[in-house]
């Protein structure tokens, strides 16, 4: 072209060689294109990301439940129950309280349920945090009816609450103790005692110098009742038989303070050894309240994983071409060796399932025996688009059936792909354990060679520019585990299949590769 | 795939024929863009805002007139409203005189044949770049180009004149073209006939 035209000729140049040239757009400008001419048929990463994310959700859902058993009251609640409050119920002889109480702090969604009655003067609302971060107010509530209530009969030092209590009430408070008529010798006897239908349940809160009591009254056997058929754990009970003898005592003035449907509380009196002093305490436990650590919920459940996996790679070939032979009768191959080596994180998000991903490396090789020439010869590919056949120049020194002297070609590719999948247990054997899994492995071909048959299946081409870079793998295994020194070493066949072609779909053959391997694993939960 | 399958399947939003006329026409729009753009990353970002507008519109395609023409209008008219956008394109279409705007040799790319002249176009500025493009290349008149890119239409003239004296020059360097017969058809003040 260089000197062909003078100026005269300057709009002919310019036109002649803008219409000559070409340029090929990347990938990206059709997908863009796809995605928004076809907006509900996104692209499979799409689907692949909404997948993972659903996964990770779903690891997360089931790594932050608490399992809280809610107990359920089995009958609506027929009648009201309120707390009331006693100012005068104890006197302050009995300061030295110090029993188990019925910790009201594991109820479910308590504001919910719990509405506060503006009639009482006694009360302030109070937040106790409980190990778990549950709340509740003790402020005078009506508990509605045919509602769900939560709770948990802990044997807990007393003096944690009344730390709390302090913080918020005008008046510091020193004790907080459980007073009920029926509470002669074992807690757990008077809550699992279904015939108590006279019972109510008193809290009794004293302030720091022992002059002022109040007292909370639940005053709804009813209730109690309830909670006692449905919810009391046997072994948390048992907690309670500790409980010194109790002095039973009935204090006139109960009666005067409590409503008409109520029943005089007995009074309850525990002796307590005195180890430290009330402040000290109070302090020690409110320190240990706030200072204790963070349960990491994830521990146990989720651990790593490292393996490595020896390979065949088989491939099959297969051409796109219409009324030609099998491509596979044309050349002659032989497998070649693989590996995989990769790690990753397992998650036990079911009793026998676990959730796994993490990075793996692949290297995957097949063997194609040719001849190599001095020289190079002309030979060409062909291109099947929609559009129709075309065909590619090429030169190559490689020939299929003869020449100078036999080379085995080597196609192979680097990938590194990101396996999404699951184990599920099938069987277990004192240490052993039985499992089959599958996963999905998006990959990426960092590098690799590719040798493509011409045309006419007489050369061979060296030609890695029409890999694809972005493939999809499907890979299924299974494993015999078996532990020891809380280490988890596996090992089992593995079938690895690339599910689309190894080069440009445009290419007249398709080639997919198949590994047969077997698989060597060490993993750890984290604890 | 024939033409009449490809456009009835495009007509039906059938996604395989879509990407069958996008993967043939595809490469010589890009080269349309790449000739408008600053970079190839723009000229691609050109195209794709091109094919949205064929593939959403080509039920307008009466079948008057190449296909491919058809298409490429499309194409070119995108270029233009995304050029149109940058206000640099806007401010370099006011330069009535370019003399200051030096071709230093650094600047050619050593390229062959038909990328090396698209490649020179490419080193104009962006307002005489587009005027020529539009004027020498896609056969549009001076009135469409000073419709198109709002200007008068004698400016289009006059940017075209420049970017013609500029562009000899740069391929005169290049030695893709022979030296004028007379020096002064290269002289940046003057005006040739380019009708």
């Amino acid at each position: 072209m260089s000197s062909n035209f003078n100026i005269d000729n300057f709009e002919k140049l310019l036109k002649n060689s803008s219409d000559e040239f070409k340029m090929y757009p990347t990938k990206r400008v059709w997908y863009s294109i796809y995605n928004n001419i076809h907006p509900g048929k996104k692209w499979p990463s799409i689907a692949t990301c909404i997948t993972l994310i659903s996964i990770l959700l779903l690891i997360g859902f089931l790594n932050t439940n608490n399992h809280i058993k809610n107990i359920t009251l089995t009958k609506p609640v027929s009648n009201t129950a309120i707390i009331n409050s006693d100012s005068n119920l104890l006197s302050s002889n009995h300061s030295n309280v110090n029993i188990p109480f019925l910790n009201f702090s594991q109820i479910s969604s308590p504001f919910n349920y719990l509405s506060s009655s503006k009639n009482s003067p006694y009360f302030n609302k109070v937040n106790i945090f409980n190990n778990k971060g549950y709340t509740i107010s003790l402020k005078p509530v009506t508990l509605n009816s045919a509602q769900n209530i939560s709770l948990f009969y802990l044997s807990k030092n007393i003096n944690s609450i009344v730390s709390n209590l302090q913080n918020i009430k005008s008046k510091p408070i020193n004790k907080l103790s459980l007073v009920t008529p029926e509470f002669n010798n074992d807690l757990a006897e008077f809550l699992t005692n279904k015939n108590n239908s006279s019972s109510l349940l008193t809290i009794k809160v004293e302030d720091e110098n022992f002059k002022s009591n109040t007292t909370y009254t639940i005053a709804d056997p009813n209730l109690i009742k309830t909670y006692t058929d449905e919810n009391i754990e046997t072994d948390k009970l048992n907690s309670f038989s500790t409980v010194t003898k109790l002095n039973a005592a009935t204090n006139k003035n109960d009666q005067k303070n409590i409503g008409q449907n109520q029943i005089t509380p007995k009074k309850i009196v525990v002796k307590e050894p005195q180890l430290l002093s009330e402040a000290d305490k109070a302090w020690v436990e409110n320190y240990a309240l706030y200072n204790r650590p963070i349960p990491k919920k994830w521990l146990g459940k989720l651990g790593w994983q490292v393996y490595i996996t020896p390979s065949i790679v088989y491939r099959t070939l297969k051409n796109t071409l219409p009324n030609e032979q099998d491509i596979n009768n044309s050349i002659t191959q032989k497998p070649s060796i693989g590996l995989e080596i990769g790690g990753g994180i397992i998650s036990n998000v079911l009793k026998g399932v676990k959730l796994k991903t993490g990075l793996q490396l692949n290297f995957t090789q097949y063997n194609a025996q040719a001849f190599e020439n001095s020289h190079p010869v002309a030979t060409s590919i062909t291109m099947n688009t929609y559009l129709g056949q075309y065909q590619e120049s090429r030169s190559t020194p490689y020939s299929n059936n003869d020449g100078i002297s036999p080379v085995k070609l080597h196609n192979e590719t680097f990938q590194v792909s990101i396996p999404m999948g699951m184990d599920i247990k099938i069987a277990t054997f004192d240490n052993l354990q039985w499992s089959v899994g599958a996963t999905i492995q998006p990959s990426y071909i960092i590098g690799g060679k590719s040798y493509l048959i011409s045309s006419d299946k007489r050369n061979y081409i060296k030609e890695s520019s029409l890999l694809n870079r972005l493939n999809l793998d499907a890979g299924f295994e299974t494993f015999v585990s078996y532990k020891t020194n809380g280490f988890t070493l596996q090992f089992g066949p593995q079938f690895r299949k690339q599910l689309f072609t190894t080069n440009n779909k445009n290419y007249f053959i398709q080639e997919h590769l198949t590994n047969y391997g077997f698989k060597f694993g060490i993993s750890k939960l984290i604890k | 795939m024939t033409k009449e399958t490809m456009l009835n399947g495009c007509l039906e939003n059938n996604a395989a024929a879509q990407e069958a006329l996008y993967a043939h026409f595809s490469p010589k729009m890009l080269g349309v863009c790449y000739r408008f753009a600053k970079n190839r990353e723009d000229a691609e970002d050109m195209l794709q805002e091109g094919f949205i507008k064929v593939f959403s519109q080509i039920h307008q395609y009466r079948n008057e007139g190449a296909f491919e023409g058809w298409v490429r209008r499309i194409v070119v008219h995108t270029c233009i409203n995304i050029l149109k956008k940058n206000k640099k394109f806007s401010d370099s279409l006011d330069i009535t005189y370019a003399s200051g705007i030096g071709i230093r040799e650094e600047n050619i790319p050593s390229i062959m044949q038909a990328k090396q002249v698209v490649e020179c176009i490419r080193i104009l500025p962006v307002g005489y770049r587009t005027v020529l493009n539009l004027y020498a290349i896609e056969g549009y008149s001076h009135k469409e180009i000073g419709m198109m890119l709002d200007i008068e239409e004698s400016t289009s003239r006059s940017q075209y004149t420049r970017a013609k004296v500029m562009l000899e020059d740069i391929l005169v360097k290049k030695n893709i073209l022979l030296k004028p017969r007379n020096k002064s058809t290269t002289d940046l003040n003057g005006f040739a006939a380019s009708n």
